[in-house]
């Protein structure tokens, strides 16, 4: 039948490499949202075969269609109520019993289904035969062999969907005793025609005897539901005195004794197995004693690739933007004669500096998102998890939880997104809310900055204690949650598959970065453009004085109003100055702009206004220099994250006027002691990180948490800030 | 013997008896094949988690979750481990 438009979903296990296929069939043609009411990623994308326009839709991978999980519902809930015209089983060939489990599951389901056979090479490698069309004869639909992360059968695949049968009769045998009760729930549902029209009669009847507690409340209010429910609980008593165990699991046992023949019929081993290089190498990353330095070295070279393998293009961004982009902007505003208006006023010191300090860390992302993608598919994470388990079982969370940790330390943003992957509610509340005290790339520039100032001698120790303390609030602060707000929670143990180690793509690394940098673009650019505008306009306006509009003094402009209101709650920490409450103010936007509000309002002029102004042509010419420039620089610092130094230390200059005017002003509010200035820094540490891990709160948390969060670490900057003072007003002086 | 699958050691052998955890733990056990009657080869057991190879895959568990897990050991020399995992122990 000729269709315009086709929608086609994929479905399958995580790790069987369906997001490689759904990249290798939709390319960059991809939109990226939000299941509606869940906090799972939707992607969808569109495809043109033979003058067709096929929708395809990537469902969440599950193991299972159980009514307990996020992924699981939306996949299932998805196939019933959408009814796509095709649905693409992903199937790892190397391990194929497992991944059938599914797929038989939604052929239950009567859908229209095809089959991907994934990672064929990797399934040749592992001496593994697969008889595609014995597999395609016994589960009566087509099978393709496909290796995704090569894009290879994706075409073969595309070309598939025509061949697609729709509501095919799949049936496996259950066994007498359970075959004897389907059959029954299915003649009873025959007698109610509402109940056929909503579910698959076998699926449902199926489901019914698992005890799936979602249809049973939803058949409440279908006609003819509750005398089905009826009968199911007779079948299910029936069978409970016969067979003894739990339905559920003696569905589950059945569905695989079947899986399992029908593979030992497909699958022959052309070689005797043998212990595979993946579990020789897991001996080795899993150890008990080895484990821990592995993971902690290779903790070191990611930490070192991202903060010194991206500086020199970070530099490089920050030259650009603040060069040559402000300069076109203005003579752009000089052109059309605004130059000297406030409008001049807003580019520079409102797009500029808000905007632009944000592009600024696109090479970290771009870096740490390149690392934490090789960790992921080379299947290293599953075992940093597995390692880290014991230490994060003592704080009531399991290794999975680890994760999202870790991503905190490069951003904030990505590991409250990354709290997704964990199965259990509380899990993801407690792992979101200890998260962004993993000290992020943004707070790194203020920290250097204020142990310049402060502490000059031991400023590289002064940094790393802050990060410690990070650490040591979020495991303290886990350790009070377990026992308070979350006591009583049952304690999900590690349930995680260890999918064997692959070799990374270039394509695939490249795709993962590429989208999740594009996802952090779109989303900062919205808010921190308000939020710099909002900012500018603040300080634009004046309050006192006789300034006007664009043009007052900062000191009297409505934002050293509505700074001054916040010091009093900051002179017991002391840097009760409206400077360096605006400073904090303005940080709740992104922890950068802590540094160009103080240089801000502190009024230092910048040292660019002796340079003669370049033209066009050698703007044009300076970006390509300097961006080789950067890759080169960028290259020099990759041996030195193996600890090896070749080149040399470079000492960035100092802004030494901003230095003393900080130093000046934190000197008067604290009566010259250097804790304010530490206490400033733990401040900086503990309180909101920015507007975009509030915002990435609110969508994975929950609005009630968010605030939660944004109130605890508030309450708990202060109080640490003020403990930090008050104590080292005595040790330091 | 019946013993749970926690105080087994690495390189044994089992095959599952019964799951003792509640129903949606059971759930996401049966759906990775982890099902009543299933061969189960333990690759890691020490600290806080375990490495089970199970229809193919390998699959971490927490140490909790293993005490819920009833299982027998098979006593027969299994060509999936070679010496050298007893040397790594």
């Amino acid at each position: 039948m000729p269709m315009d438009t086709m929608t086609i979903a994929l479905a399958g296990n995580p790790n069987a490499g369906k997001t490689s296929l759904f990249n290798a069939l939709t390319g960059f043609r991809q939109h990226v949202g939000n299941w509606p009411g869940k906090t799972v990623e939707k992607k969808s994308g569109q495809v043109r075969v033979n003058g067709r326009t096929l929708e395809l839709i990537d469902l969440p991978g599950t193991y299972n269609l159980t009514p307990f999980s996020p992924e699981e519902v939306i996949t299932r809930s998805y196939l019933l109520a959408e009814r796509p015209d095709a649905v693409i089983c992903v199937l790892d060939a190397a391990n194929l019993e497992r991944n059938l489990y599914l797929t038989v599951q939604i052929l239950e389901m009567g859908q229209p289904v095809i089959i991907a056979l994934n990672m064929m090479d990797a399934a040749q490698a592992r001496g593994l035969q697969i008889d595609t069309q014995m597999l395609s004869a016994r589960l009566g639909v087509p099978v393709i062999p496909t290796v995704a992360s090569r894009a290879q059968g994706t075409d073969g695949l595309l070309q598939a969907v025509n061949r697609v049968a729709m509501g095919q009769a799949f049936a496996l045998d259950y066994g007498r005793d359970l075959e004897t009760e389907i059959t029954r729930l299915c003649q009873i549902m025959a007698q109610y025609p509402a109940i056929g029209q909503l579910y698959p009669a076998r699926w449902l009847a199926l489901k019914l005897l698992e005890q799936d507690q979602e249809l049973q409340t939803a058949l409440l209010t279908v006609p003819g539901g509750p005398a089905l429910l009826t009968y199911a609980q007779l079948s299910i008593h029936q069978l409970s005195q016969m067979a003894g165990d739990d339905m559920d699991v003696l569905i589950a046992n059945r569905r695989y004794t079947w899986i399992h023949a029908l593979v030992q019929e497909v699958v022959t081993p052309t070689r005797p197995h043998n212990v595979s290089l993946s579990d020789r190498l897991d001996r080795l990353v899993l150890h008990r004693r080895w484990g821990i330095p592995i993971f902690l070295a290779l903790m070191w070279v990611v930490f070192k690739i991202t903060a010194e393998s991206s500086a020199p293009l970070v530099d490089w961004i920050d030259g650009v933007i603040n060069g040559p982009v402000a300069r076109w902007g203005l003579a752009g505003l000089t052109a059309v004669n605004l130059q000297e208006t406030w409008l001049a006023s807003l580019f520079v010191d409102g797009l500029i500096a808000g905007v632009g300090g944000v592009l600024v860390f696109i090479p970290v992302l771009v870096f740490l998102y390149l690392a934490l993608a090789a960790l992921e598919d080379s299947g290293y994470m599953a075992r940093a998890a597995f390692v880290m388990d014991r230490w994060m079982s003592r704080l009531g969370l399991h290794g999975k939880s680890f994760l999202p940790m870790l991503v905190g330390f490069g951003c904030s943003v990505p590991a409250i997104y990354a709290t997704r992957t964990l199965e259990n509610e509380k899990d993801r509340i407690l792992t979101g809310l200890l998260v962004p005290f993993m000290s992020c790339g943004a707070r790194l520039p203020v920290y250097a900055l204020f142990a310049a100032i402060f502490f000059p001698q031991q400023a590289g120790l002064v940094i790393f204690g802050l990060y410690l303390l990070g650490i040591v609030t979020a495991v303290l602060l886990g350790i009070l949650l377990k026992h308070t707000l979350f006591q009583g929670q049952e304690q999900s143990g590690l349930v995680m598959e260890l999918p064997p180690y692959r070799l990374p793509s270039l394509r695939g690394l490249w795709f993962h970065t590429w989208v999740q940098v594009r996802a952090f673009l779109h989303h900062a650019a919205t808010l921190i453009l308000l939020a710099s505008l909002v900012i500018w306009f603040l300080k634009a306006i004046p309050a006192q004085g006789n300034g006007e509009f664009a043009d007052t003094a900062v000191p009297d402009s409505l934002f050293a109003t509505v700074s001054q209101t916040l010091t009093p709650a900051l002179e017991l920490l002391g840097f009760g100055s409206w400077q360096a409450s605006g400073a904090l103010l303005t940080g709740l936007v992104a922890k950068e702009v802590v540094i160009t509000t103080l240089a801000q309002t502190y009024a230092i002029p910048d040292d660019t206004t002796a340079e003669a102004t370049p033209t066009f042509l050698e703007d044009v010419l300076w970006i390509g220099q300097s961006f080789v420039q950067a890759i080169i620089d960028t290259l020099k610092t990759l041996p030195g994250t193996l600890g090896i130094n070749l080149f040399g230390e470079e000492s960035e200059p100092e802004p030494t006027g901003l230095m003393a005017a900080i130093q000046q002003e934190f000197t008067q509010t604290s009566g010259g002691h250097a804790a304010a200035g530490l206490a400033f820094m733990v401040f900086i540490l503990i309180y909101t990180p920015c507007i975009v891990t509030i915002s990435a709160e609110k969508q994975e948390l929950g609005t009630r948490w968010m605030w939660f969060s944004i109130g605890g670490q508030l309450l708990l900057a202060w109080l640490l800030a003020w403990l930090v003072f008050q104590v080292g007003r005595f040790l330091l002086a | 013997m019946k013993t749970t699958l926690a105080t087994t050691p690495t390189g044994q052998n089992v095959r599952l008896v019964e799951i003792q955890a509640e129903e949606k733990l059971a759930r996401r056990l049966t759906a990775l094949g982890i099902t009543p009657g299933v061969e189960l080869t333990i690759l890691q057991n020490a600290g806080s988690a375990l490495v089970l190879a199970v229809r193919g895959s390998r699959i971490a568990l927490g140490r909790p979750i293993a005490n819920d897990l009833l299982v027998e050991r098979l006593w027969f020399v299994v060509g999936n481990l070679s010496p050298i995992a007893f040397c790594w122990r």
